[in-house]
């Protein structure tokens, strides 16, 4: 990040793997969010031979609803015995919340505010009672007096995307499955990763119907998560004597609209994700043939499909061809979403882009073991909210 | 002209809320009329309604009825939805371009397959607790 300030870089990490292991009541065996966090906190900080004495800025992400502990950040500030120079705060919007708490993180940084920031969250998704959950959900991505009555979930969009896409491109929802299959080959390996069998295209399509025309294993499965990113000055990273990757590049792009807009416009195009990473390379000074993987934030397969067109990345109408050829997998044209993505990697919606970016530096940093993509030098991360009304994007570059 | 108004039983799920700026429309609901919000002051229609505008931040509003007609922009079936509102099983949902140039999305009471870009019109559902609408195929 060199648009105002210091370049910054990701110096520290550690994170729980996706799965469901949230607390239920009673259940006297699991940590409250603080217990398992905190503890995450203290090893990404130890990778980089710090301490939370060092720690000038704490970007949280917001807690679900599920977390009874509300004031969250502060909370565990006091708990890690931070004394911050820079900020403490939750930070939120709908999924591009990871990355907002990246951004902040670096912002800090690159500004002088601190030189040792954090990103970080919990999500304890699936202790939550599905009623809060789907209230919240629409509550969230609908007008809650014009649209909300309606009931259409949040992945209800991503349907709706997919039924134009189909209807446009002629591209059925087999191939668009395509995606879900790759997804669950990248996994593999992946000690973070919900999800790792071996997963055919018979039976991604065998799968009941969740919003057509996806299809149970072409959305997101609920997930518990927790992560702590450690970012540093990368002259201080330099001087910390351990491998880390730099922040090049940032853009940002909110196109006005929430979910849709109320004049015809063209919904999968996803003109922020295209504005957002064209920024990003301008300020990096690389174009996107220099970009060796990316993870673009998709909860659904047709949502990686959209963004990787969008981004050109794919040609249009090519995204799931792409999936099923192998050009977007490992050892292809441009590896996208090599952890897995959300549909197998896993989706705390609030943390996605966190483990994003951590699948981005291990790969840069070249020990992703079997995964590993080789030669990866320089990466982009895309996370968005809505119906990707808002993109936010970031170049990592790993060390020569 | 008059939208065709479908009873349901019991009341709405999530009802939505009314204010000054948004009653005249749920009003006009009631008697089959669809209402758009249009800026006295540089003419842009919107909804949902508002009580400023998004262009030219004019604070004035009238309103415009609508045919009601328009396009099938998208569509999909929720078959894992909050509860209040699967007791009844799968439902639909649809963005819907009217004629008018607005664009918003509704329930959809027409068949499950109808292709996209077919003509639609807006109806109106009455429930016990008062209105939603919904779109369904139209003669072209």
């Amino acid at each position: 990040m060199t648009a105002f300030g210091r370049r910054v870089a990701i110096v520290g990490a550690a994170a729980a793997p996706i799965g469901r292991w949230a607390p239920r009541p009673g259940d006297e065996a699991t940590g409250f969010e603080h217990d398992v966090l905190g503890p995450l906190v203290i090893a990404a900080l130890a990778e980089a031979r710090l301490t939370t004495g060092d720690v000038g800025t704490a970007a949280f992400t917001l807690p679900s609803p599920s977390t009874r502990q509300l004031g969250f950040a502060t909370f565990m500030a006091a708990r890690l015995g931070l004394k911050c120079t820079g900020s403490v705060s939750e930070v939120v919007e709908m999924g591009i919340t990871g990355g907002l708490a990246f951004d902040q993180a670096c912002a800090d940084v690159a500004s002088g505010r601190a030189d040792v920031a954090l990103a970080l969250g919990i999500a304890y998704q699936s202790n939550a009672p599905l009623p809060l959950v789907m209230e919240h959900s629409l509550r969230t991505v609908g007008d809650v007096d014009f649209q909300a009555p309606f009931g259409l979930t949040p992945i209800s969009w991503y349907a709706f995307d997919a039924a134009r896409y189909m209807h446009e491109t002629g591209v059925s929802r087999r191939e668009l499955a395509q995606v879900a299959v790759k997804s669950r080959r990248m996994a593999k390996g992946n000690p973070l990763a919900q999800f790792q069998g071996d997963l055919t295209i018979d039976e991604v399509m065998a799968q009941r119907m969740v919003v057509e025309p996806l299809g149970l294993f072409e959305v997101p499965s609920v997930a518990d998560g927790a992560i702590c990113l450690v970012v540093t000055s990368e002259d201080a990273a330099k001087e910390l004597g351990q491998p880390f990757v730099t922040v090049t590049g940032r853009g940002f792009y909110h196109e006005g609209f929430h979910q849709i807009g109320d004049r015809p416009h063209d919904m999968i195009g996803f003109p922020a994700a295209r504005l957002a990473a064209d920024a990003a390379l301008a300020e990096a000074g690389v174009s996107l043939g220099d970009v060796d993987l990316a993870e673009l934030y998709a909860p659904c397969t047709i949502t990686e499909v959209l963004v990787s067109e969008a981004i050109g990345f794919c040609g249009k109408g090519q995204g799931a061809h792409d999936a099923a050829t192998g050009a977007t997998s490992t050892g292809g044209r441009i590896p996208i979403n090599p952890s897995g993505g959300c549909l197998s990697r896993g989706h705390p919606p609030a943390l996605t882009a966190l483990y994003g970016l951590l699948e981005l530096r291990e790969q840069l940093l070249l020990r992703s073991g079997d995964r590993q993509v080789s030669g990866a030098h320089l990466a982009m991360h895309s996370c968005e909210l809505g119906n990707y009304n808002a993109a936010l994007v970031h170049l990592l570059e790993g060390p020569r | 002209m008059t939208l065709a108004i479908i009873s349901r039983a019991g009341n709405r799920a999530f009802p939505p809320r009314v204010n000054l700026h948004t009653k005249p429309f749920w009003v006009a609901l009631e008697q089959g009329r669809f209402l758009l919000s249009r800026c006295a002051a540089c003419s842009r229609l919107a909804f949902p309604p508002r009580s400023f505008c998004p262009d030219c931040g004019g604070q004035a509003m009238d309103w415009q009825e609508v045919s009601g007609k328009g396009k099938l922009y998208s569509l999909t079936t929720v078959h894992s939805g909050p509860p209040q509102l699967m007791a009844e099983g799968p439902y639909a949902g649809a963005i819907i371009d009217l004629v008018e140039g607005v664009r918003l999305v509704t329930e959809w009471i027409g068949g499950r397959a109808v292709p996209l870009d077919s003509p639609v019109e807006l109806v109106v559902t009455r429930y016990g607790d008062g209105c939603l609408f919904a779109a369904r195929s139209a003669a072209p």
